[in-house]
């Protein structure tokens, strides 16, 4: 299937999927079996934007962390042009490769430093990659002959967006692969994400376990709650999240009901400005939140922000927190 | 308590200044001057406006340094007394003072209560609350005690200044133009009132002839110096009008009461 | 006489009245949260841990006594100690509009959170909300002693005028930093972090801070009140209050670095929290009169009850989220404002 609408929700449920493009009256085609050559032009819908791309782009630029980290475990780090803005550090695993990639800048680039690296495709993970000041407006990008794609789950209309699932993270590996004519890597890549996810569940380290999850904050603490990459990494371990209840992927908790539920463990989100270590030391200083019985037994579980985000780093972030779990072994 | 009480000064000193020179920045505002206000008479500091009057006043009160010179109250340099010492000493009904802070005229008099009192207690020995009604009694506004400053008309308000000044029991009083703002009825009393205290005072004035009918000598500055003092028909000569005002006028005997008042022949000289 | 004693009188009924209000209201305060304690439990607990005895579980201890009495009074402490710099400074300058931010301790204090915050450059030994603190206080003292060095360059002491045109300068020099510093450097949410804390919050108060702040409090009242009848000295302006044997500079210096070292402690733990110090003043001398005995200690009263009530609607106006304090007393403060000044008397 080459044309598809990134619809929100529907990515849950393939079979709507097919139908939706069934409705956008896009005649189904074979791409895994095809020549190379075959493949293009791919046309996609994304985030309400139509992008087609003529041929294989070959100087892809991405811009945070998220779309970075997708082009390298998609092994195609060799078309990147230049990168941009991280939020903590690139996976190990893919350290090597991102090593030979040229970083426009720190945060965003400015547009002249984009235009510099010559892009045919500026990939994204949030819709502020596109002011004004940074790559600019997609179309405009794209009558100047850059294509564009954004990851749904920045879609700048947020009913676009779909749900923050494992499904629609996989979606998006596809949709990239496709662009850049390489399907073929992505079905390696998801297969593989979901045999390690499988064997999480079986596992389930965390069955019977009621957990905190701690993003940031202090006075009032800011946790995870029952939309996003949080819940998502606590239904593979078979934990309960406290705060599930919470309609977002993070929102405001209270230290009140934190006291009055005195879970079994806490997650401790790992990002540069808000470290583990810093909100470890917070808890255990505190005269009141010292007293939690997860505290008291050192019952912490660290993960880093960007592998509890909806992206291609969610199934790491499920395992590691699946062996820090097996390793406390806090099971009743 | 009368207010022959209110004097806790055992005599009424002389006031006198010498030498006084004040600079702003580098225009020269007062220039060398001296000045005799006699103990228990009324002084009338006169001179065209911008002449140094109101300076001249808060350095005889004590509030400005002068760059040179001394300000004596008897035999002791104002200066050298403490800030609570001095308002006991000299206080100063300020030009046109006024707030938009609603305090009763009670409240306003006992302000000059603060430097007979402790910082954290009450009075220092005597009643001020008895001082308060004595003074509202002398300047009559015992019936308006409780009246908001806001409310209070012009008269009333120069009246309750005096009191607040009066109850600070000092033995000097300046006036800086207290009769601005004011109708003729109430510049007259207040003036009667200020005279009959029997303090040593010196009062900014414009009007010539209220100096005349109510103080005993004059001052005249010009451009930060002296231009002659002494007892107010002696010093206000025609050739001194002419020169500091450049008018035309004279001080004549009045042809009814036993004083003199101002004729002016209506000649104004141009560029004056 | 009878009628000063009645005013007199006024005074010692609105702040009795005051301070009846704010134990009431505590009690209530005390027991709202996310998690339902009754009044009869918040009672049980505090005659508990004030000797009295009786059984109460260590969860409802922990929520009443740990967790909101710290915070229900450090709202008092600090409102009242914002109330008492806003009602000293108005006079001091006699200005309407005068506040305790008024020295730019406001924005030194952000200079000093943001750049902790944002650039996360650590202090040492210190866990992020104590750095945080530690940092704003230093950048509030900071932005005071600039604005006192322009303020009384050249001499002539501290003229109100002047110096709040260096406050406003300063002001204005620190939040080009702050936004700079912000966009520039800013990571992950680090620009909502910062307007949270402009907007002051007093979530997360323990016992440690808010034994500070109520000694701040306890400093101001005696402080200023000791200082209050030369502030009404200050009523017909400066050359009356010298004239009346108050060393007016000295007074300045003394009242000015006062407030502002008393504002700063209390930004350091709650952040800004704007309009308490504007408008209790201007609310209570209606009710007490303007001397400034009646209206210090009334405005040490009504900021205490006015930010414990913004605090409290701030933690329980919606569900699982903190409104920002500072943005209802703003809310509150503003049409308050435009009322009273409506009525004022003219001078």
């Amino acid at each position: 299937m080459i044309r598809r609408a990134a619809m929100p929700g529907l990515s849950l449920a393939a079979g709507a999927v097919l139908l939706l493009a069934g409705c956008a009256g896009a005649p189904e085609k074979e791409t895994a079996t095809a020549e190379s050559g075959d493949r293009f032009p791919v046309e996609l819908v994304n985030c309400d934007h139509e992008v087609v791309v003529a041929s294989a782009p070959e100087r892809v630029v991405t811009l945070n962390q998220g779309a970075t980290e997708v082009v390298l475990a998609l092994g195609l780090g060799d078309r990147l042009a230049g990168t941009a803005y991280l939020d903590d550090a690139i996976s190990d695993r893919w350290a090597q490769e991102y090593e030979q990639v040229p970083v426009l800048a720190a945060e965003y680039p400015t547009n002249e430093a984009l235009l510099e690296a010559e892009p045919d495709l500026v990939y994204a993970s949030y819709a502020s990659a596109f002011d004004k000041g940074v790559a600019g407006d997609r179309t405009v990008l794209a009558g100047s002959g850059t294509q564009s794609y954004l990851s749904p789950f920045g879609c700048p209309d947020e009913s676009q967006r779909p749900a923050p699932t494992f499904d629609a993270v996989w979606q998006e590996l596809d949709d990239v692969a496709e662009l850049l004519g390489e399907p073929g890597t992505s079905k390696a890549l998801v297969s593989e994400q979901k045999e390690t996810l499988e064997s999480i569940r079986d596992a389930a380290p965390g069955q019977g376990l009621t957990a905190l999850w701690y993003d940031s904050g202090d006075k009032t603490p800011l946790v995870g709650g029952g939309q996003s990459g949080p819940q998502l990494i606590l239904d593979a371990v078979g934990a309960e999240n406290m705060f599930d209840d919470i309609e977002r992927g993070w929102g405001e908790g209270s230290w009140e009901a934190v006291l009055a539920t005195d879970p079994d463990v806490i997650v401790l989100a790992d990002a540069s400005w808000s470290s583990a270590e810093e909100k470890k030391a917070y808890l255990e200083k505190d005269p009141v939140l010292s007293e939690l019985t997860a505290v008291k037994k050192g019952a912490f579980v660290t993960v880093a922000y960007s592998e509890a985000t909806p992206g291609v780093r969610m199934v790491d972030g499920a395992a590691s927190v699946a062996s820090q779990l097996a390793d406390l072994d806090l099971r009743p | 308590m009368t207010h022959r009480d209110l004097c806790v000064h055992s005599s009424t000193p002389d006031l006198r200044a010498s030498g006084i020179v004040v600079r702003l920045g580098v225009d020269v505002v007062l220039d060398g001057v001296d000045v005799l206000a006699r103990g228990g008479r009324v002084t009338a500091l006169l001179g065209p406006n911008g002449s140094g009057k109101t300076t001249l006043l808060h350095v005889l009160a004590g509030l400005r340094k002068p760059e040179r010179g001394t300000v004596l109250v008897g035999d002791v340099a104002i200066r050298s007394l403490s800030h609570r010492r001095r308002a006991q000493t000299v206080a100063l009904v300020e030009q046109h003072a006024t707030t938009t802070t609603d305090l009763t005229v009670r409240q306003v008099v006992a302000l000059g209560r603060l430097p007979h009192r402790r910082m954290l207690g009450g009075a220092r020995g005597d009643s001020g609350a008895e001082v308060v009604d004595t003074v509202m009694d002398l300047v009559g506004l015992t019936h308006l005690a409780d009246r908001g400053w806001t409310t209070l008309s012009g008269g009333e308000r120069q009246r309750a200044h005096l009191a607040r000044t009066l109850a600070q029991q000092p033995a000097v009083l300046l006036l800086d133009e207290p009769t601005n703002h004011l109708d003729l009825g109430q510049q007259l009393r207040f003036l009667a009132l200020a005279r009959d205290l029997g303090l040593t005072t010196v009062a900014a004035l414009h009007d010539l002839e209220l100096a005349t009918a109510f103080c005993d000598d004059v001052v005249v500055l010009n451009h930060g110096r002296v231009h002659g003092q002494g007892p107010v028909t002696s010093t206000l000569t025609a050739s001194l009008l002419r020169e500091v005002y450049h008018v035309d006028a004279s001080l004549d005997p009045h042809p009814r009461l036993d004083r003199h008042h101002l004729v002016w022949d209506g000649h104004v000289e141009e560029n004056s | 006489m009878s009628v000063a004693r009645l005013a007199a009188g006024r005074a010692v009924v609105v702040v009795t009245l005051t301070a009846a209000a704010l134990v009431a209201s505590a009690a209530v305060a005390l027991s709202l949260g996310s998690v339902d304690v009754p009044v009869a439990r918040v009672l049980a607990v505090l005659l508990r841990r004030l000797g009295a005895g009786g059984e109460v579980t260590v969860l409802e201890d922990q929520l009443v006594w740990q967790l909101r009495l710290p915070r229900v009074m450090g709202a008092m402490a600090a409102g009242a100690v914002l109330a008492l710099c806003g009602a000293v400074l108005q006079s001091l300058t006699r200005n309407d509009l005068a506040d305790p931010f008024l020295l730019g301790v406001s924005s030194g204090a952000t200079v000093g959170a943001v750049t902790i915050m944002v650039l996360g450059i650590g202090v040492g030994g210190l866990v992020a909300s104590a750095a945080v603190s530690a940092a704003a206080f230093a950048g509030a003292l900071a932005a005071l002693a600039v604005v006192l060095v322009i303020a009384s360059a050249g001499g002539r002491g501290l003229s109100p005028h002047r110096t709040v045109l260096a406050g406003v300068a300063v002001a204005y020099l620190c939040s080009a930093y702050t936004s700079v510093v912000v966009i520039m450097h800013g990571e992950g949410d680090a620009a909502r972090r910062v307007l949270s804390w402009t907007l002051g919050s007093l979530a997360g108060l323990r016992w440690d801070s808010t034994l500070v702040l109520l000694g701040a409090a306890l400093v101001a009242l005696v402080w200023f009140f000791a200082y209050a009848e030369r502030l009404d000295a200050f009523t017909f302006g400066e050359v009356s209050a010298q004239s009346l044997g108050v060393p007016v500079t000295s007074t300045r210096w003394v009242l000015m670095v006062g407030t502002a070292v008393v504002t700063a402690t209390t930004v350091a733990y709650v952040g800004v929290i704007g309009f308490v110090g504007l408008v209790v003043p201007h609310l209570v001398r209606p009710l007490v009169g303007n001397r400034h005995r009646a209206v210090l200690l009334a405005s040490a009263a009504g900021g205490s009850l006015l930010l414990m009530w913004a605090d409290t609607a701030a933690r329980s106006l919606v569900d699982r989220q903190e409104v920002p304090v500072g943005a209802l007393t703003a809310l509150l403060g503003a049409p308050v404002l435009v009322w009273l000044m409506a009525r004022r008397p003219r001078a």
